[in-house]
């Protein structure tokens, strides 16, 4: 692929042990860049992916709830691999419900991880790319922070709350050489889409205009596009991937 | 309030949402009846409402605490409620 960069990068994935974070791992080892990541626990499909690439890729326990431990992952991080050059918010979880019933600690708990968590890993990543003057953020965000989804109040704050974050952190890095972007999927296969109902499956199959839901795949090409240099002059903006659903 | 007791306001307040829904009255719901929308015909919207009336109500609200998971039928909510209101008092 040409928008591969030459040099290899330093990157660390939130939540890389499945679904959309598994295959950007795989992604970005393939394409021969070093990778470190961490989610609450490690899986079996990373553990064996990490078996096989030992030097390019790495795990770490650590919680986005927990900014301690978000402190200890980027400083392992540095000193296995060097300083980071790229950082992939993919982290996130979702509970959806009606936001009147909701239980307040589902929401408080999807706040603190999708939007306090990652900021505060921002915080603690950005502060390093100041000093080295370069660095390249990519949040993944949702379809969801730019169209209504009943069910999603609070999920979808924090997608739009992201993408918000993009805007301000692109103006306030863009001096210093940081670029930063998100990138919003529609309804993709991982884990985080096999609890819809086939009825609706179908219904959004058959209101996305390419007539499918999303892979991983489709997402993780845009991401080492804004990562190569072809991008290098892409900041503060929210690619959306999601078949044209919301076009 | 009896068990009895607590499962006619619960039966109630899930027919009377029902009743406002769709327009009409008289939607056959018991103590088995199964909770998901192709049998009960109520959506999420359809039994916030029915937890916010019975809040209302009752003054209790277990799913400020519980996850929605796992319930299948009308007697598992009564279960809840009845357990709610027994640490209340
Ligand atoms: N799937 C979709 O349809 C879809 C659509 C649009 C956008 N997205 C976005 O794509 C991203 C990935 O979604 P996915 O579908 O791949 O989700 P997923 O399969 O549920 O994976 C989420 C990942 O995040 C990790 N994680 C969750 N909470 C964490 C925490 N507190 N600290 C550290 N890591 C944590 C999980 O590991 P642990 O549980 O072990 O911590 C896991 O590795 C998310 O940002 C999501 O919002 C997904």
């Amino acid at each position: 692929m040409t928008s591969i960069p030459d040099k290899s990068s330093v990157v660390l994935v939130s939540g890389g042990s499945r679904g959309l974070g598994l295959e950007i791992v795989r992604a970005l080892v393939d394409a021969g860049h070093r990778v470190a990541t961490f989610s609450r626990q490690l899986t079996a499909e990373l553990d064996e992916f990490i078996g096989q690439h030992s030097d390019l890729v790495s795990f770490r326990v650590g919680d986005l709830a927990d900014p301690d431990s978000l402190e200890g992952v980027v400083r392992d991080i540095e000193v296995q691999f060097g300083p980071i050059d790229v950082l992939i918010n993919n982290a996130a979880v979702a509970r959806d419900g009606i936001l009147s019933v909701m239980r307040p600690q589902d929401i408080e708990e999807v706040i603190r991880i999708n939007l306090t968590g990652t900021l505060l890993l921002t915080r603690s990543v950005t502060r390093k790319m100041m000093l080295r003057r370069r660095g390249n953020v990519i949040n993944i965000s949702s379809i969801v922070g730019i169209r209504g989804y009943r069910g999603l109040a609070s999920y979808s704050a924090t997608k739009a709350g992201l993408d918000a974050a993009t805007r301000a952190l692109a103006r306030e890095l863009g001096e210093v050489n940081i670029r930063v972007n998100s990138v919003a999927p529609g309804y993709l296969e991982t884990n985080m889409s096999e609890s819809l109902d086939p009825e609706h499956r179908q219904q959004i199959v058959r209101r996305t205009p390419l007539g499918r839901l999303g892979t991983p795949g489709d997402i993780t090409g845009a991401i080492l596009f804004l990562m190569s240099d072809q991008a290098a002059f892409i900041t503060g903006q929210s690619l959306v991937i999601d078949g044209g659903i919301t076009c | 309030m009896t068990r009895a007791e607590l499962e006619q306001r619960i039966i109630a307040a899930i027919k009377s949402t029902i009743a406002e829904s769709t327009g009409k009255a008289g939607a056959a719901v018991t103590i088995d009846s199964k909770l998901d929308r192709g049998s009960i015909g109520l959506d999420s919207l359809g039994w916030a409402t029915v937890i916010v009336r019975l809040e209302a109500e009752l003054g209790a609200d277990p799913f400020r605490t519980e996850s929605t998971r796992g319930l299948q039928t009308v007697s598992d909510i009564v279960d809840l409620y009845q357990k709610t209101l027994e640490t209340q008092s």
